[in-house]
């Protein structure tokens, strides 16, 4: 407003800068369950109820809690009836280390079972700044449309202007139009139901599990959120003091640092020296020297960070993007025979820029080149030969995918393709994939045990970021460091078969109960370091911003609830024990390269692994199901706050 | 007592907050830390540093360090902050002199006591660095000395130092330069500013602000000498938590 000689009225300018004092009331719009029904347009801000928080803190858990109690039954992943959710963890957005995490929900298209995605960046501490903890987005929306949160309200808004745009200028777009704010936002691959599409939040993603096609199926171009509220702490100055203790503590060690100056990029080394990067499509166990930290190094610009994070591992590159991750290094370079560490940059930040997850898309391509070469795809299905580490082919098929044109229309329907009768039956033993999802982690498993146990057991597949034991690496560890670490139980060689279903075990619980915290895995006890964020710690954070009491058992037992309530949806949609299983080529060939050479995984050891994982979660020996007295329990819990149930209208067919 | 002296200028030898724009790596740990060790409140509407985010749009880059003025490039981020500038049109703005120099510390300080949380000095400052919620200002004082920001830097890109000669121009200089991408700490866009009948984003008004009708510096003076009353519902200067 310019300040003119005469005011249209006295004193208007002056009324106008008392609106402009931002008054948002912190204690009134705090912790919020949102609720979207697409189909009608209603909307509804709930609370969450004391149990469930209790029970499940938030993030992951939470998510999978509505999620369990929500989804219809034999729903399609892209049908209107899928229930979409992101939820932010408790501590997500404040003080507490690396609390930038956030987690985005559904079924998964790409899967058929339990689709999550975890989303760093700036969405999650934006959404909870703007008084949501969770939303609950339900059928369909009829024309392109985007979900805007701000201080405690929400709407839903027309996208036709940004329909078709990719996730960066999408960003870019409604930047311009909306002003300061974050999103969670897919492209066109998203749009056009790729099975892998991501979401993406600034240069950042929610990779996995294909949930940027559900925002896709549901019309959902964005969910947008400017928050002012901020988050109420129960005793600040204890909060403060300790929050810096624990992030002091996290500056430290030794592995923050190199984080915080080389990037996760830095692992592609430690795992390709004993020979365990997947290669050629986990042909090979081991690659050139091209993705090594020093010569990625050139292409950093600079190092940033998510959210409230003091160890700033993303590098934002030169050519335009964030990243390569080790997990894109891997994938989307020594999966595919790629040779020039430019070549690899470029696909990394094209592939984002897309919104395609790097594991997936890098997993299909190499599975189609080893199909062909085996001849189980002809030529006339794909339109050309395949060949490993040709970029230009590379770079088309991605576009082709992004676009659904050609073969690209098939690699986009990933694993599901089979199903789809595009591929022979027996293609899926080529595919590095658990429950239909490809191993997002570059390290090939058969020669550390547990490594293979964890992304069996994963409950959204083929994932290392659930239990992931990356100390197991370090061959020589001390005892005593790994029963601290892993607690007690656990064996000092790795690659053996005994004691690993409690190194996986602990590492779930302890990474479940961070995601429910919404803080980072490189802050978290036991994933890269023992000195991290631990159980006390977490306590500690938590009492100290919600004013709770809850013992470190307490905080200990969110993460195996969580781990139950992700087994009881997965065995909702027919996850057996069958399903907790390794590619076939884990089991039968042999590594053939490095120190690794002639490990794999012994199917009868591996059964074994499995009985004693079960029976350390509390599963029902068997198939592994979640026993009657545990269900009773998370069935009693309530799903609305007593007496406030949302609306018949918002609830559409759940009603 | 802290002496009290109209306008002075950041001396040499004082120390002051620096900011590294190549080292921030937007963290938002100074924001977070701010609001909740200074104003008891952890949000971004109330703290006295904030984090200017680029990641899209024009894409400036980062300026090296010596450099003032951004290239293209793939995005920057860097800590902003009330820098206790030469021109201080919050000083001149304010109705009722509750921001004062001190010569000391080399900082604008808020006289809380004298703060009516009118929220002009916010409007006047050419910066953006002094935020006004919940009819309360909020305004780097250095914490008098111990920034509890910097302690919470992971890259040391806010550095509480000595400054000389050269390094307060140098640092008003860098500021200036990286003012036009610098987005208001609530930025509202177009279709936003469409929907409140706004057709144009306000333009930040000059620092000698209108006062409400009927009052004026001689009324102030008046309030002041116990001549006159406020008006029953003028909004008074919130409490900060703790103090």
């Amino acid at each position: 407003m310019v300040q003119s000689a005469t005011p249209s009225k006295p004193g208007a300018a002056f009324e106008d800068d008392f609106q402009a004092s931002i008054t948002v009331d912190q204690s009134k719009v705090w912790g919020k369950l949102g609720i979207v029904n697409l189909t009608n347009g209603k909307t509804s801000v709930q609370e969450i109820p004391d149990e469930v928080r209790r029970t499940f803190l938030g993030g992951r858990g939470i998510n999978v809690y509505y999620l369990y109690k929500l989804l219809p039954k034999d729903v399609d992943p892209l049908g209107p009836h899928n229930v979409l959710l992101y939820g932010a963890g408790l501590l997500t957005g404040t003080l507490a280390p690396s609390s930038s995490r956030s987690n985005v929900t559904a079924k998964s298209p790409e899967s058929y079972v339990l689709g999550d995605g975890n989303l760093g960046g700036f969405w999650g501490s934006e959404m909870r700044h703007a008084g949501f903890d969770h939303l609950i987005v339900l059928g369909r929306a009829a024309k392109p449309s985007y979900i805007w949160l701000e201080d405690g309200r929400i709407e839903v808004r027309d996208a036709k202007d940004y329909w078709g745009l990719d996730s960066n200028a999408v960003q870019d777009a409604i930047k311009k139009d909306l002003g300061q704010c974050e999103m969670a936002t897919i492209g066109v691959s998203g749009e056009k139901l790729v099975r892998f599409a991501c979401v993406r939040s600034g240069l950042k993603r929610s990779a996995r599990t294909g949930i940027g096609a559900v925002m896709g199926s549901k019309n959902l171009k964005a969910v947008v959120a400017r928050g002012r509220a901020g988050i109420p702490i129960a005793k600040p100055l204890e909060y403060i003091k300790r929050a810096n203790e624990i992030i002091k503590n996290i500056g430290d060690s030794k592995v923050s640092k190199v984080l915080g100056k080389y990037g996760t990029a830095f692992l592609y080394d430690t795992s390709n020296a004993i020979g365990a990067i997947r290669t050629k499509n986990s042909q090979l166990n081991q690659w050139t020297d091209v993705f090594n930290m020093e010569e990625l190094h050139p292409y950093i610009d600079k190092m940033v960070s998510c959210s409230s994070c003091y160890v700033h591992c993303t590098h934002r590159n030169k050519l335009g993007g964030e990243g390569p991750e080790y997990s894109t290094t891997g994938i989307m370079g020594a999966n595919l025979g790629i040779e020039k560490t430019e070549e690899l940059v470029f696909l990394n930040n094209l592939c984002n820029q897309l919104g395609l997850d790097t594991s997936s898309c890098g997993a299909y391509l190499s599975w189609a080149i080893e199909l062909q070469e085996r001849g189980l795809i002809s030529k006339e299905l794909v339109g050309e030969k395949l060949e490993w580490g040709n970029f230009e082919q590379i770079v088309r098929l991605v576009h082709d995918i992004d676009m659904r044109r050609g073969f690209g229309d098939i690699l986009a329907e990933g694993s599901q393709a089979i199903r789809l009768g595009h591929f022979p039956p027996e293609a899926v033993d080529y595919l590095t994939a658990v429950k239909g999802m490809p191993q997002s982690d570059p390290h090939d498993v058969r020669y550390l045990k547990s490594f293979g146990l964890g992304i069996a057991t994963a409950s959204r597949g083929a994932d290392h970021l659930r239990s992931r034991p990356t100390l197991e690496i370090f061959m020589n560890l001390p005892m005593d460091v790994k029963e601290k670490i892993y607690g007690k139980g656990v064996t000092r060689d790795p690659t053996i078969y005994e004691g690993k279903a409690q190194t996986v075990t602990s590492s779930e619980n302890i990474y479940a109960a961070g995601d429910a915290l919404g803080t980072c895995r490189f802050v978290t006890h036991g994933f890269n370091s023992p000195h991290l964020l631990d159980f006390t710690m977490m306590r500690d954070l938590v009492n100290l911003q919600m004013g709770w009491n809850l013992t470190e058992e307490d905080v200990k037992q969110v993460g195996a609830r969580t781990l139950d309530i992700e087994r009881m949806f997965n065995w909702s949609v027919g996850v057996r024990r069958k399903d907790d299983t390794l590619p076939k080529r884990y089991f039968d060939d042999p590594m053939p390269l490095g120190i690794a050479a002639g490990h794999h995984i012994d199917r009868k050891q591996f059964q074994k692994m499995l009985d004693e994982y079960y029976a350390l979660r509390g599963w029902v020996k068997g198939e592994g199901d979640v026993p009657a007295e545990k269900r009773q329990k998370f069935d009693a819990l309530p799903v609305w706050v007593k007496g406030k149930e949302p609306s018949k209208e918002v609830l559409g067919v759940l009603a | 007592m802290t002496k009290l002296v109209v306008k002075g200028e950041v001396q040499p030898g004082t120390k002051q907050l620096v900011f590294h724009p190549e080292l921030c790596v937007g963290c938002h740990l100074c924001t977070y830390s701010c609001g909740l060790g200074k104003f008891g409140s952890l949000s971004k509407k109330k703290s006295a540093i904030r984090i200017v985010r680029v990641e899209f749009d024009t894409h400036p880059t980062t300026p090296a360090r010596g450099q003032t003025l951004p290239a293209e490039g793939p995005g920057f981020e860097y800590p902003h902050f009330c820098i206790q500038c030469k021109d201080k049109p919050c000083m001149t703005s304010c109705p009722t002199d509750a921001l004062v120099w001190d010569s000391k510390l080399g900082i604008v300080d808020l006289v809380e006591e004298a703060c009516i949380g009118c929220g002009l000095c916010a409007k006047a400052c050419p910066y953006d660095a002094i935020a006004y919620a919940d009819h309360e200002v909020v305004k780097c004082d250095l914490c008098h000395g111990n920034p509890v920001c910097t302690t919470y830097c992971p890259t040391q890109a806010i550095e509480y130092k000595t400054l000389d000669a050269n390094g307060i121009v140098e640092r008003e200089a860098l500021l200036t330069s990286l003012k036009p991408h610098a987005h208001p700490r609530f930025e509202v866009g177009k279709e936003q500013l469409m929907r409140e009948g706004k057709k144009e984003p306000p333009a930040r008004p000059e620092a000698a602000r209108q006062l409400p009708p009927g009052m004026d510096n001689k009324f102030w003076q008046k309030v002041k000498a116990g001549d006159a009353q406020l008006p029953a519902d003028f909004p008074k200067a919130a409490k900060v938590p703790g103090s």
